[in-house]
């Protein structure tokens, strides 16, 4: 009997003291702390805070399992870079050769630069860079790779295994790590030849930057940079309570207002719209149904191209904000926009239609031909709700022209199994013109191919002509012409034929503190709102 | 001694044929989830050829068949080895090692919160039955307990952090400061909000069901005899009442772990909270099987430690069960 209560009384007072603890505690700290906030980032210029998604502080930033391949590394820099006009420049090599049969690259090294802890760049670390990220099992794609190695004192060369033009993007987007200092917590520590070095990693939390004095380019005016780690839906919040410089928000924001901040959007290549399955409907060796007997009528799909508008889309499924465009690399020096394209002409589209025999015979507003209605499913992923948007509001679009599209909603996995038979919303829109290649060439439009490369099935031996030509191409310039020669080459092409349907190139929204500028963003790739710190060592903050 | 022995081997095996259990489970459902780790990995519409694609998958192990997948993961795991968390590409060992005590502090501080204003209020609401007091309590409880966590967090958030400006807008640990200089007091500082906004849930589950124990008791006859005797309403509730309802309540309250554990996973999201909550949906939404394995392991322990204790003090506090234990 004591016992017990003694028991309870023990309870009872821990419990009590824990309790009045925690209260102590809140009310010193609503004395302390509440300062602090507003003078982090608004007294002291030397250093920001910015939020832009959590993948900063997860701490991997080791280029050979994938860090940096979209284009925005701060720890380190590749042998070629990506200008702001999206070419590609020497950076780390002083020049580079590429042999007659495009199989055999030779870069030459700069000198005179050091890795973050003082070490000399050696042309040893650049073949080890390789020959570590070709065995990662990781995003870091060197299938053509043959060997890396070093020639000549301060040359490495490159053999491929097959002519591949677009491997100048594939080194541009491989920052080279230091050989002495690759060890297993590289990637939370990384020790690159890049603007900035790690001062502090809170896995999950936050990840604290410095400049690197020994980078041989433009020098940050920061002293630090924190990159917070902050939950989308309360990044909003987050940039009212003034503690951030830039917060990167959903679109749907833009019209928000928060004091001391403006809103930058920014451009992006990043892509929206839909396949249009080229062949009619089959039934692949898995017993999968591929292929789609109304969108494989050219006028079918021409007439949605030029019918819908482009606009009302934009307005009714993204509140407006992105940018309307029919081509698939808008904004990509590899775009090619002949022969033009006006849409929102639903009579000329409805004409278009009557002619090729898809008429309205029973009045339910949906045309037919022979028996087929002209009618298919659409699906936009479910984790993403901007694609379902898109796919109602294209359907809403399309109902003028007779032409019933229905939407709906499908876990991504069966969107890509279905979507050579139901076409689904993807998006696309890197740094590399491989994707030209991966979208038209008919290596991927067969029956049995299950990937996203080329799911509108699409075939124009001229197209493949100018595409396998363009792999061969030793030089940039000839490959990004002939990318433009697979569009349209004055004929045919891609941009006749209309084996997509695109709608828009979605905008990356953030909110900046005044006064703070971001320099000249070169067009952000398909990604989320990260590459906006591509040129982070260029920003300048001014009162 | 020898019964206690018994009952020692007994309790691990049962644990250790749940951590089996579960560990099937959660395998079967991350493996035919919709969710293709590959393109979780590189980016759903990544140029990665369909060859590196395949290189990845090799890597892996991702095209071995699953039981071989499993069974693979099983003897890793004898040995110690936890495996490698896709999504992080770290040991999951490392990851759940320094995520671990910050959601333990989490859920601890979260706990007690609930636990004491929960029987706090249960009691005074229960003893003043029909008052606006009750009433207030009363309907408090069922907004909260209808209300989802992430919500709660950012209306505290929005609140206590923009509005008031009074706790941080997330994290452990204050913006841009390096960890050698953050203090004990800032900790505890951006523990308070999320702590809170996990406790309330649990909070309104507790007054309750104590509240609903507290009138029950108020009904007995020995209650009725007390107050014959002359006993005031608090020394009568302290004397007969707080005894009768603790069993039920601490029941409760070591029941609630495992909701904790779910409500965790939201609210540090809410927060940017580095605990094993954030990794838990960050490898679910990224199919990592291993660090979900990991973390659904971590969370088995914590839930079968919670139940296992509360069994235990049943047999400190109630005499009657202690006995029980014996003859059987």
């Amino acid at each position: 009997m004591r016992k017990r209560i003694t028991l309870l009384f023990i309870l009872a007072t821990l419990s009590l003291s824990a309790l009045t603890g925690c209260m102590g505690n809140s009310n010193n700290n609503e004395e302390t702390v509440t300062p602090a906030p507003e003078s982090s980032s608004s007294i002291s210029q030397d250093s920001l805070v910015i939020s832009i998604g959590s993948e900063f502080a997860d701490g991997n930033f080791d280029p050979c399992t994938g860090s940096g391949t979209l284009g925005y590394d701060l720890f380190h820099t590749s042998l070629l870079k990506i200008t702001t006009e999206v070419k590609t420049e020497c950076d780390l090599a002083t020049d580079y050769k590429v042999s007659e049969d495009g199989l055999i690259y030779t870069f030459t090294l700069r000198g005179d630069v050091k890795f973050s802890d003082g070490q000399s760049l050696t042309p040893e670390d650049v073949v080890f860079t390789f020959n570590t990220a070709k065995v990662s099992g990781s995003s870091v794609d060197l299938t053509m790779l043959e060997k890396a190695e070093v020639t000549q004192g301060n040359k490495v060369q490159f053999t491929l295994n097959k002519a591949y033009s677009p491997f100048t993007r594939t080194v541009a987007l491989l920052g080279i790590v230091p050989e002495h200092a690759y060890n297993d917590t590289y990637a939370s520590n990384p020790v690159g030849t890049g603007p900035f070095k790690v001062k502090q990693l809170d896995v999950g939390q936050q990840l604290i930057v410095e400049p690197n004095e020994y980078y041989y380019g433009t020098q940050s005016q920061f002293k630090q940079i924190t990159f917070l780690s902050i939950d989308e839906e309360t990044a909003l919040a987050a940039a009212k309570s003034g503690q951030l410089d830039l917060v990167m928000v959903n679109p749907e924001y833009a019209k928000e207002t928060v004091n001391g901040m403006h809103i930058v959007n920014i451009k992006t290549s990043d892509n929206r719209g839909f396949n249009l399955p080229t062949a009619p409907e089959t039934v692949n060796s898995a017993g999968e149904t591929v292929g789609n007997n109304v969108t494989s009528d050219p006028i079918v799909r021409k007439a949605l191209n030029i019918g819908i508008s482009r606009k009302e889309i934009i307005d009714n499924a993204l509140n407006g904000i992105g940018t309307a465009s029919w081509v698939r690399f808008e904004g990509l020096p590899w775009a090619n926009e002949e022969p033009g394209l006006k849409d929102g002409q639903v009579e000329e589209a409805k004409a278009l239609l009557e002619e090729a025999g898809w008429i309205d015979t029973d009045g339910d507003g949906i045309r037919e031909k022979n028996g087929l209605k002209c009618e298919f499913r659409i699906t936009g992923r479910t984790d993403d709700l901007q694609r379902y948007n898109l796919a109602v509001a294209l359907s809403e679009n399309a109902k003028p022209l007779g032409i019933n599209i229905i939407a709906e909603a499908l876990d991504w996995s069966t969107c890509k199994q279905i979507g050579r038979n139901v076409p689904t919303c993807i998006g696309t829109g890197d740094y590399s013109f491989i994707d030209v290649y991966n979208a038209f060439h008919s290596s991927f439009a067969g029956a049995d191919v299950v990937n996203l490369s080329n799911s509108a099935m699409y075939r124009n031996p001229t197209v493949d002509g100018y595409l396998d030509a363009m792999l061969a191409a030793t030089s940039e310039d000839e490959a990004i012409e002939l990318c433009k020669k697979a569009q349209y080459d004055g004929t045919t092409g891609a941009n006749v034929d209309f084996p997509y349907l695109w709608l828009v190139n979605i905008d990356h929204t953030y909110f900046v503190r005044d006064g703070l500028d971001l320099g000249t963003q070169r067009i952000h790739p398909h990604g989320h709102g990260a590459p906006v710190i591509q040129n982070l060592n260029e920003w300048t903050l001014t009162n | 001694m020898n019964q206690l022995l018994k009952q020692a081997i007994s309790t691990l095996i049962r644990m250790v044929l749940l951590l089996v259990g579960v560990s099937m489970v959660t395998f079967l459902l991350v493996i035919s989830s919709p969710i293709d780790p590959i393109d979780a990995y590189v980016g759903a519409e990544s140029n990665v050829s369909q060859e590196q694609r395949d290189n990845i998958a090799e890597y892996w192990g991702l095209n071995n068949p699953p039981v071989e997948r499993y069974f693979t993961w099983l003897s890793n795991l004898i040995k110690g080895d936890m495996g490698t968390s896709i999504s992080y590409q770290k040991p999951v060992t490392e990851i759940l090692g320094s995520r671990f005590l910050a959601s333990l502090t989490l859920m601890a501080v979260a706990w007690l919160l609930s636990g004491i204003f929960g029987f706090l209020l249960g009691v005074m609401s229960g003893a003043m039955q029909g008052s606006i007091f009750d009433k207030c309590v009363k309907a408090l409880c069922f907004v909260l307990s209808s209300t989802p966590t992430f919500w709660i967090g950012l209306l505290f958030l929005m609140l206590f952090s923009v509005v008031l400006g009074w706790f941080p807008i997330g994290l452990s640990v204050p913006i841009g400061k390096l960890s050698s200089e953050v203090t004990l007091l800032e900790r505890v500082h951006h523990l308070i909000l999320p702590a809170f906004t996990l406790s309330i849930t649990g909070i309104s589950g507790i007054a309750l069901h104590t509240r609903q124990k507290i009138i029950d008791v108020l009904k007995m006859d020995y209650v009725l005899f007390a107050k014959a005797r002359g006993e005031s309403k608090w020394t009568l509730i302290r004397r007969h009442g707080l005894r009768n309802i603790a069993i039920p309540a601490i029941t409760l309250q070591f029941a609630s772990i495992s909701e904790l554990f779910g409500g965790s996973v939201l609210a540090e999201n809410v927060f940017s909270y580095p605990g094993l909550g954030s990794a838990a949906s960050a490898a679910g939404l990224k199919g990592d099987v291993p660090l979900l394995l990991g973390i659904a392991l971590c969370s088995v322990l914590f839930v079968f430690a919670g139940n296992l204790i509360a069994n235990l003090l049943y047999g400190i506090l109630n005499p009657q069960i202690r006995e029980g234990g014996k003859l059987g």
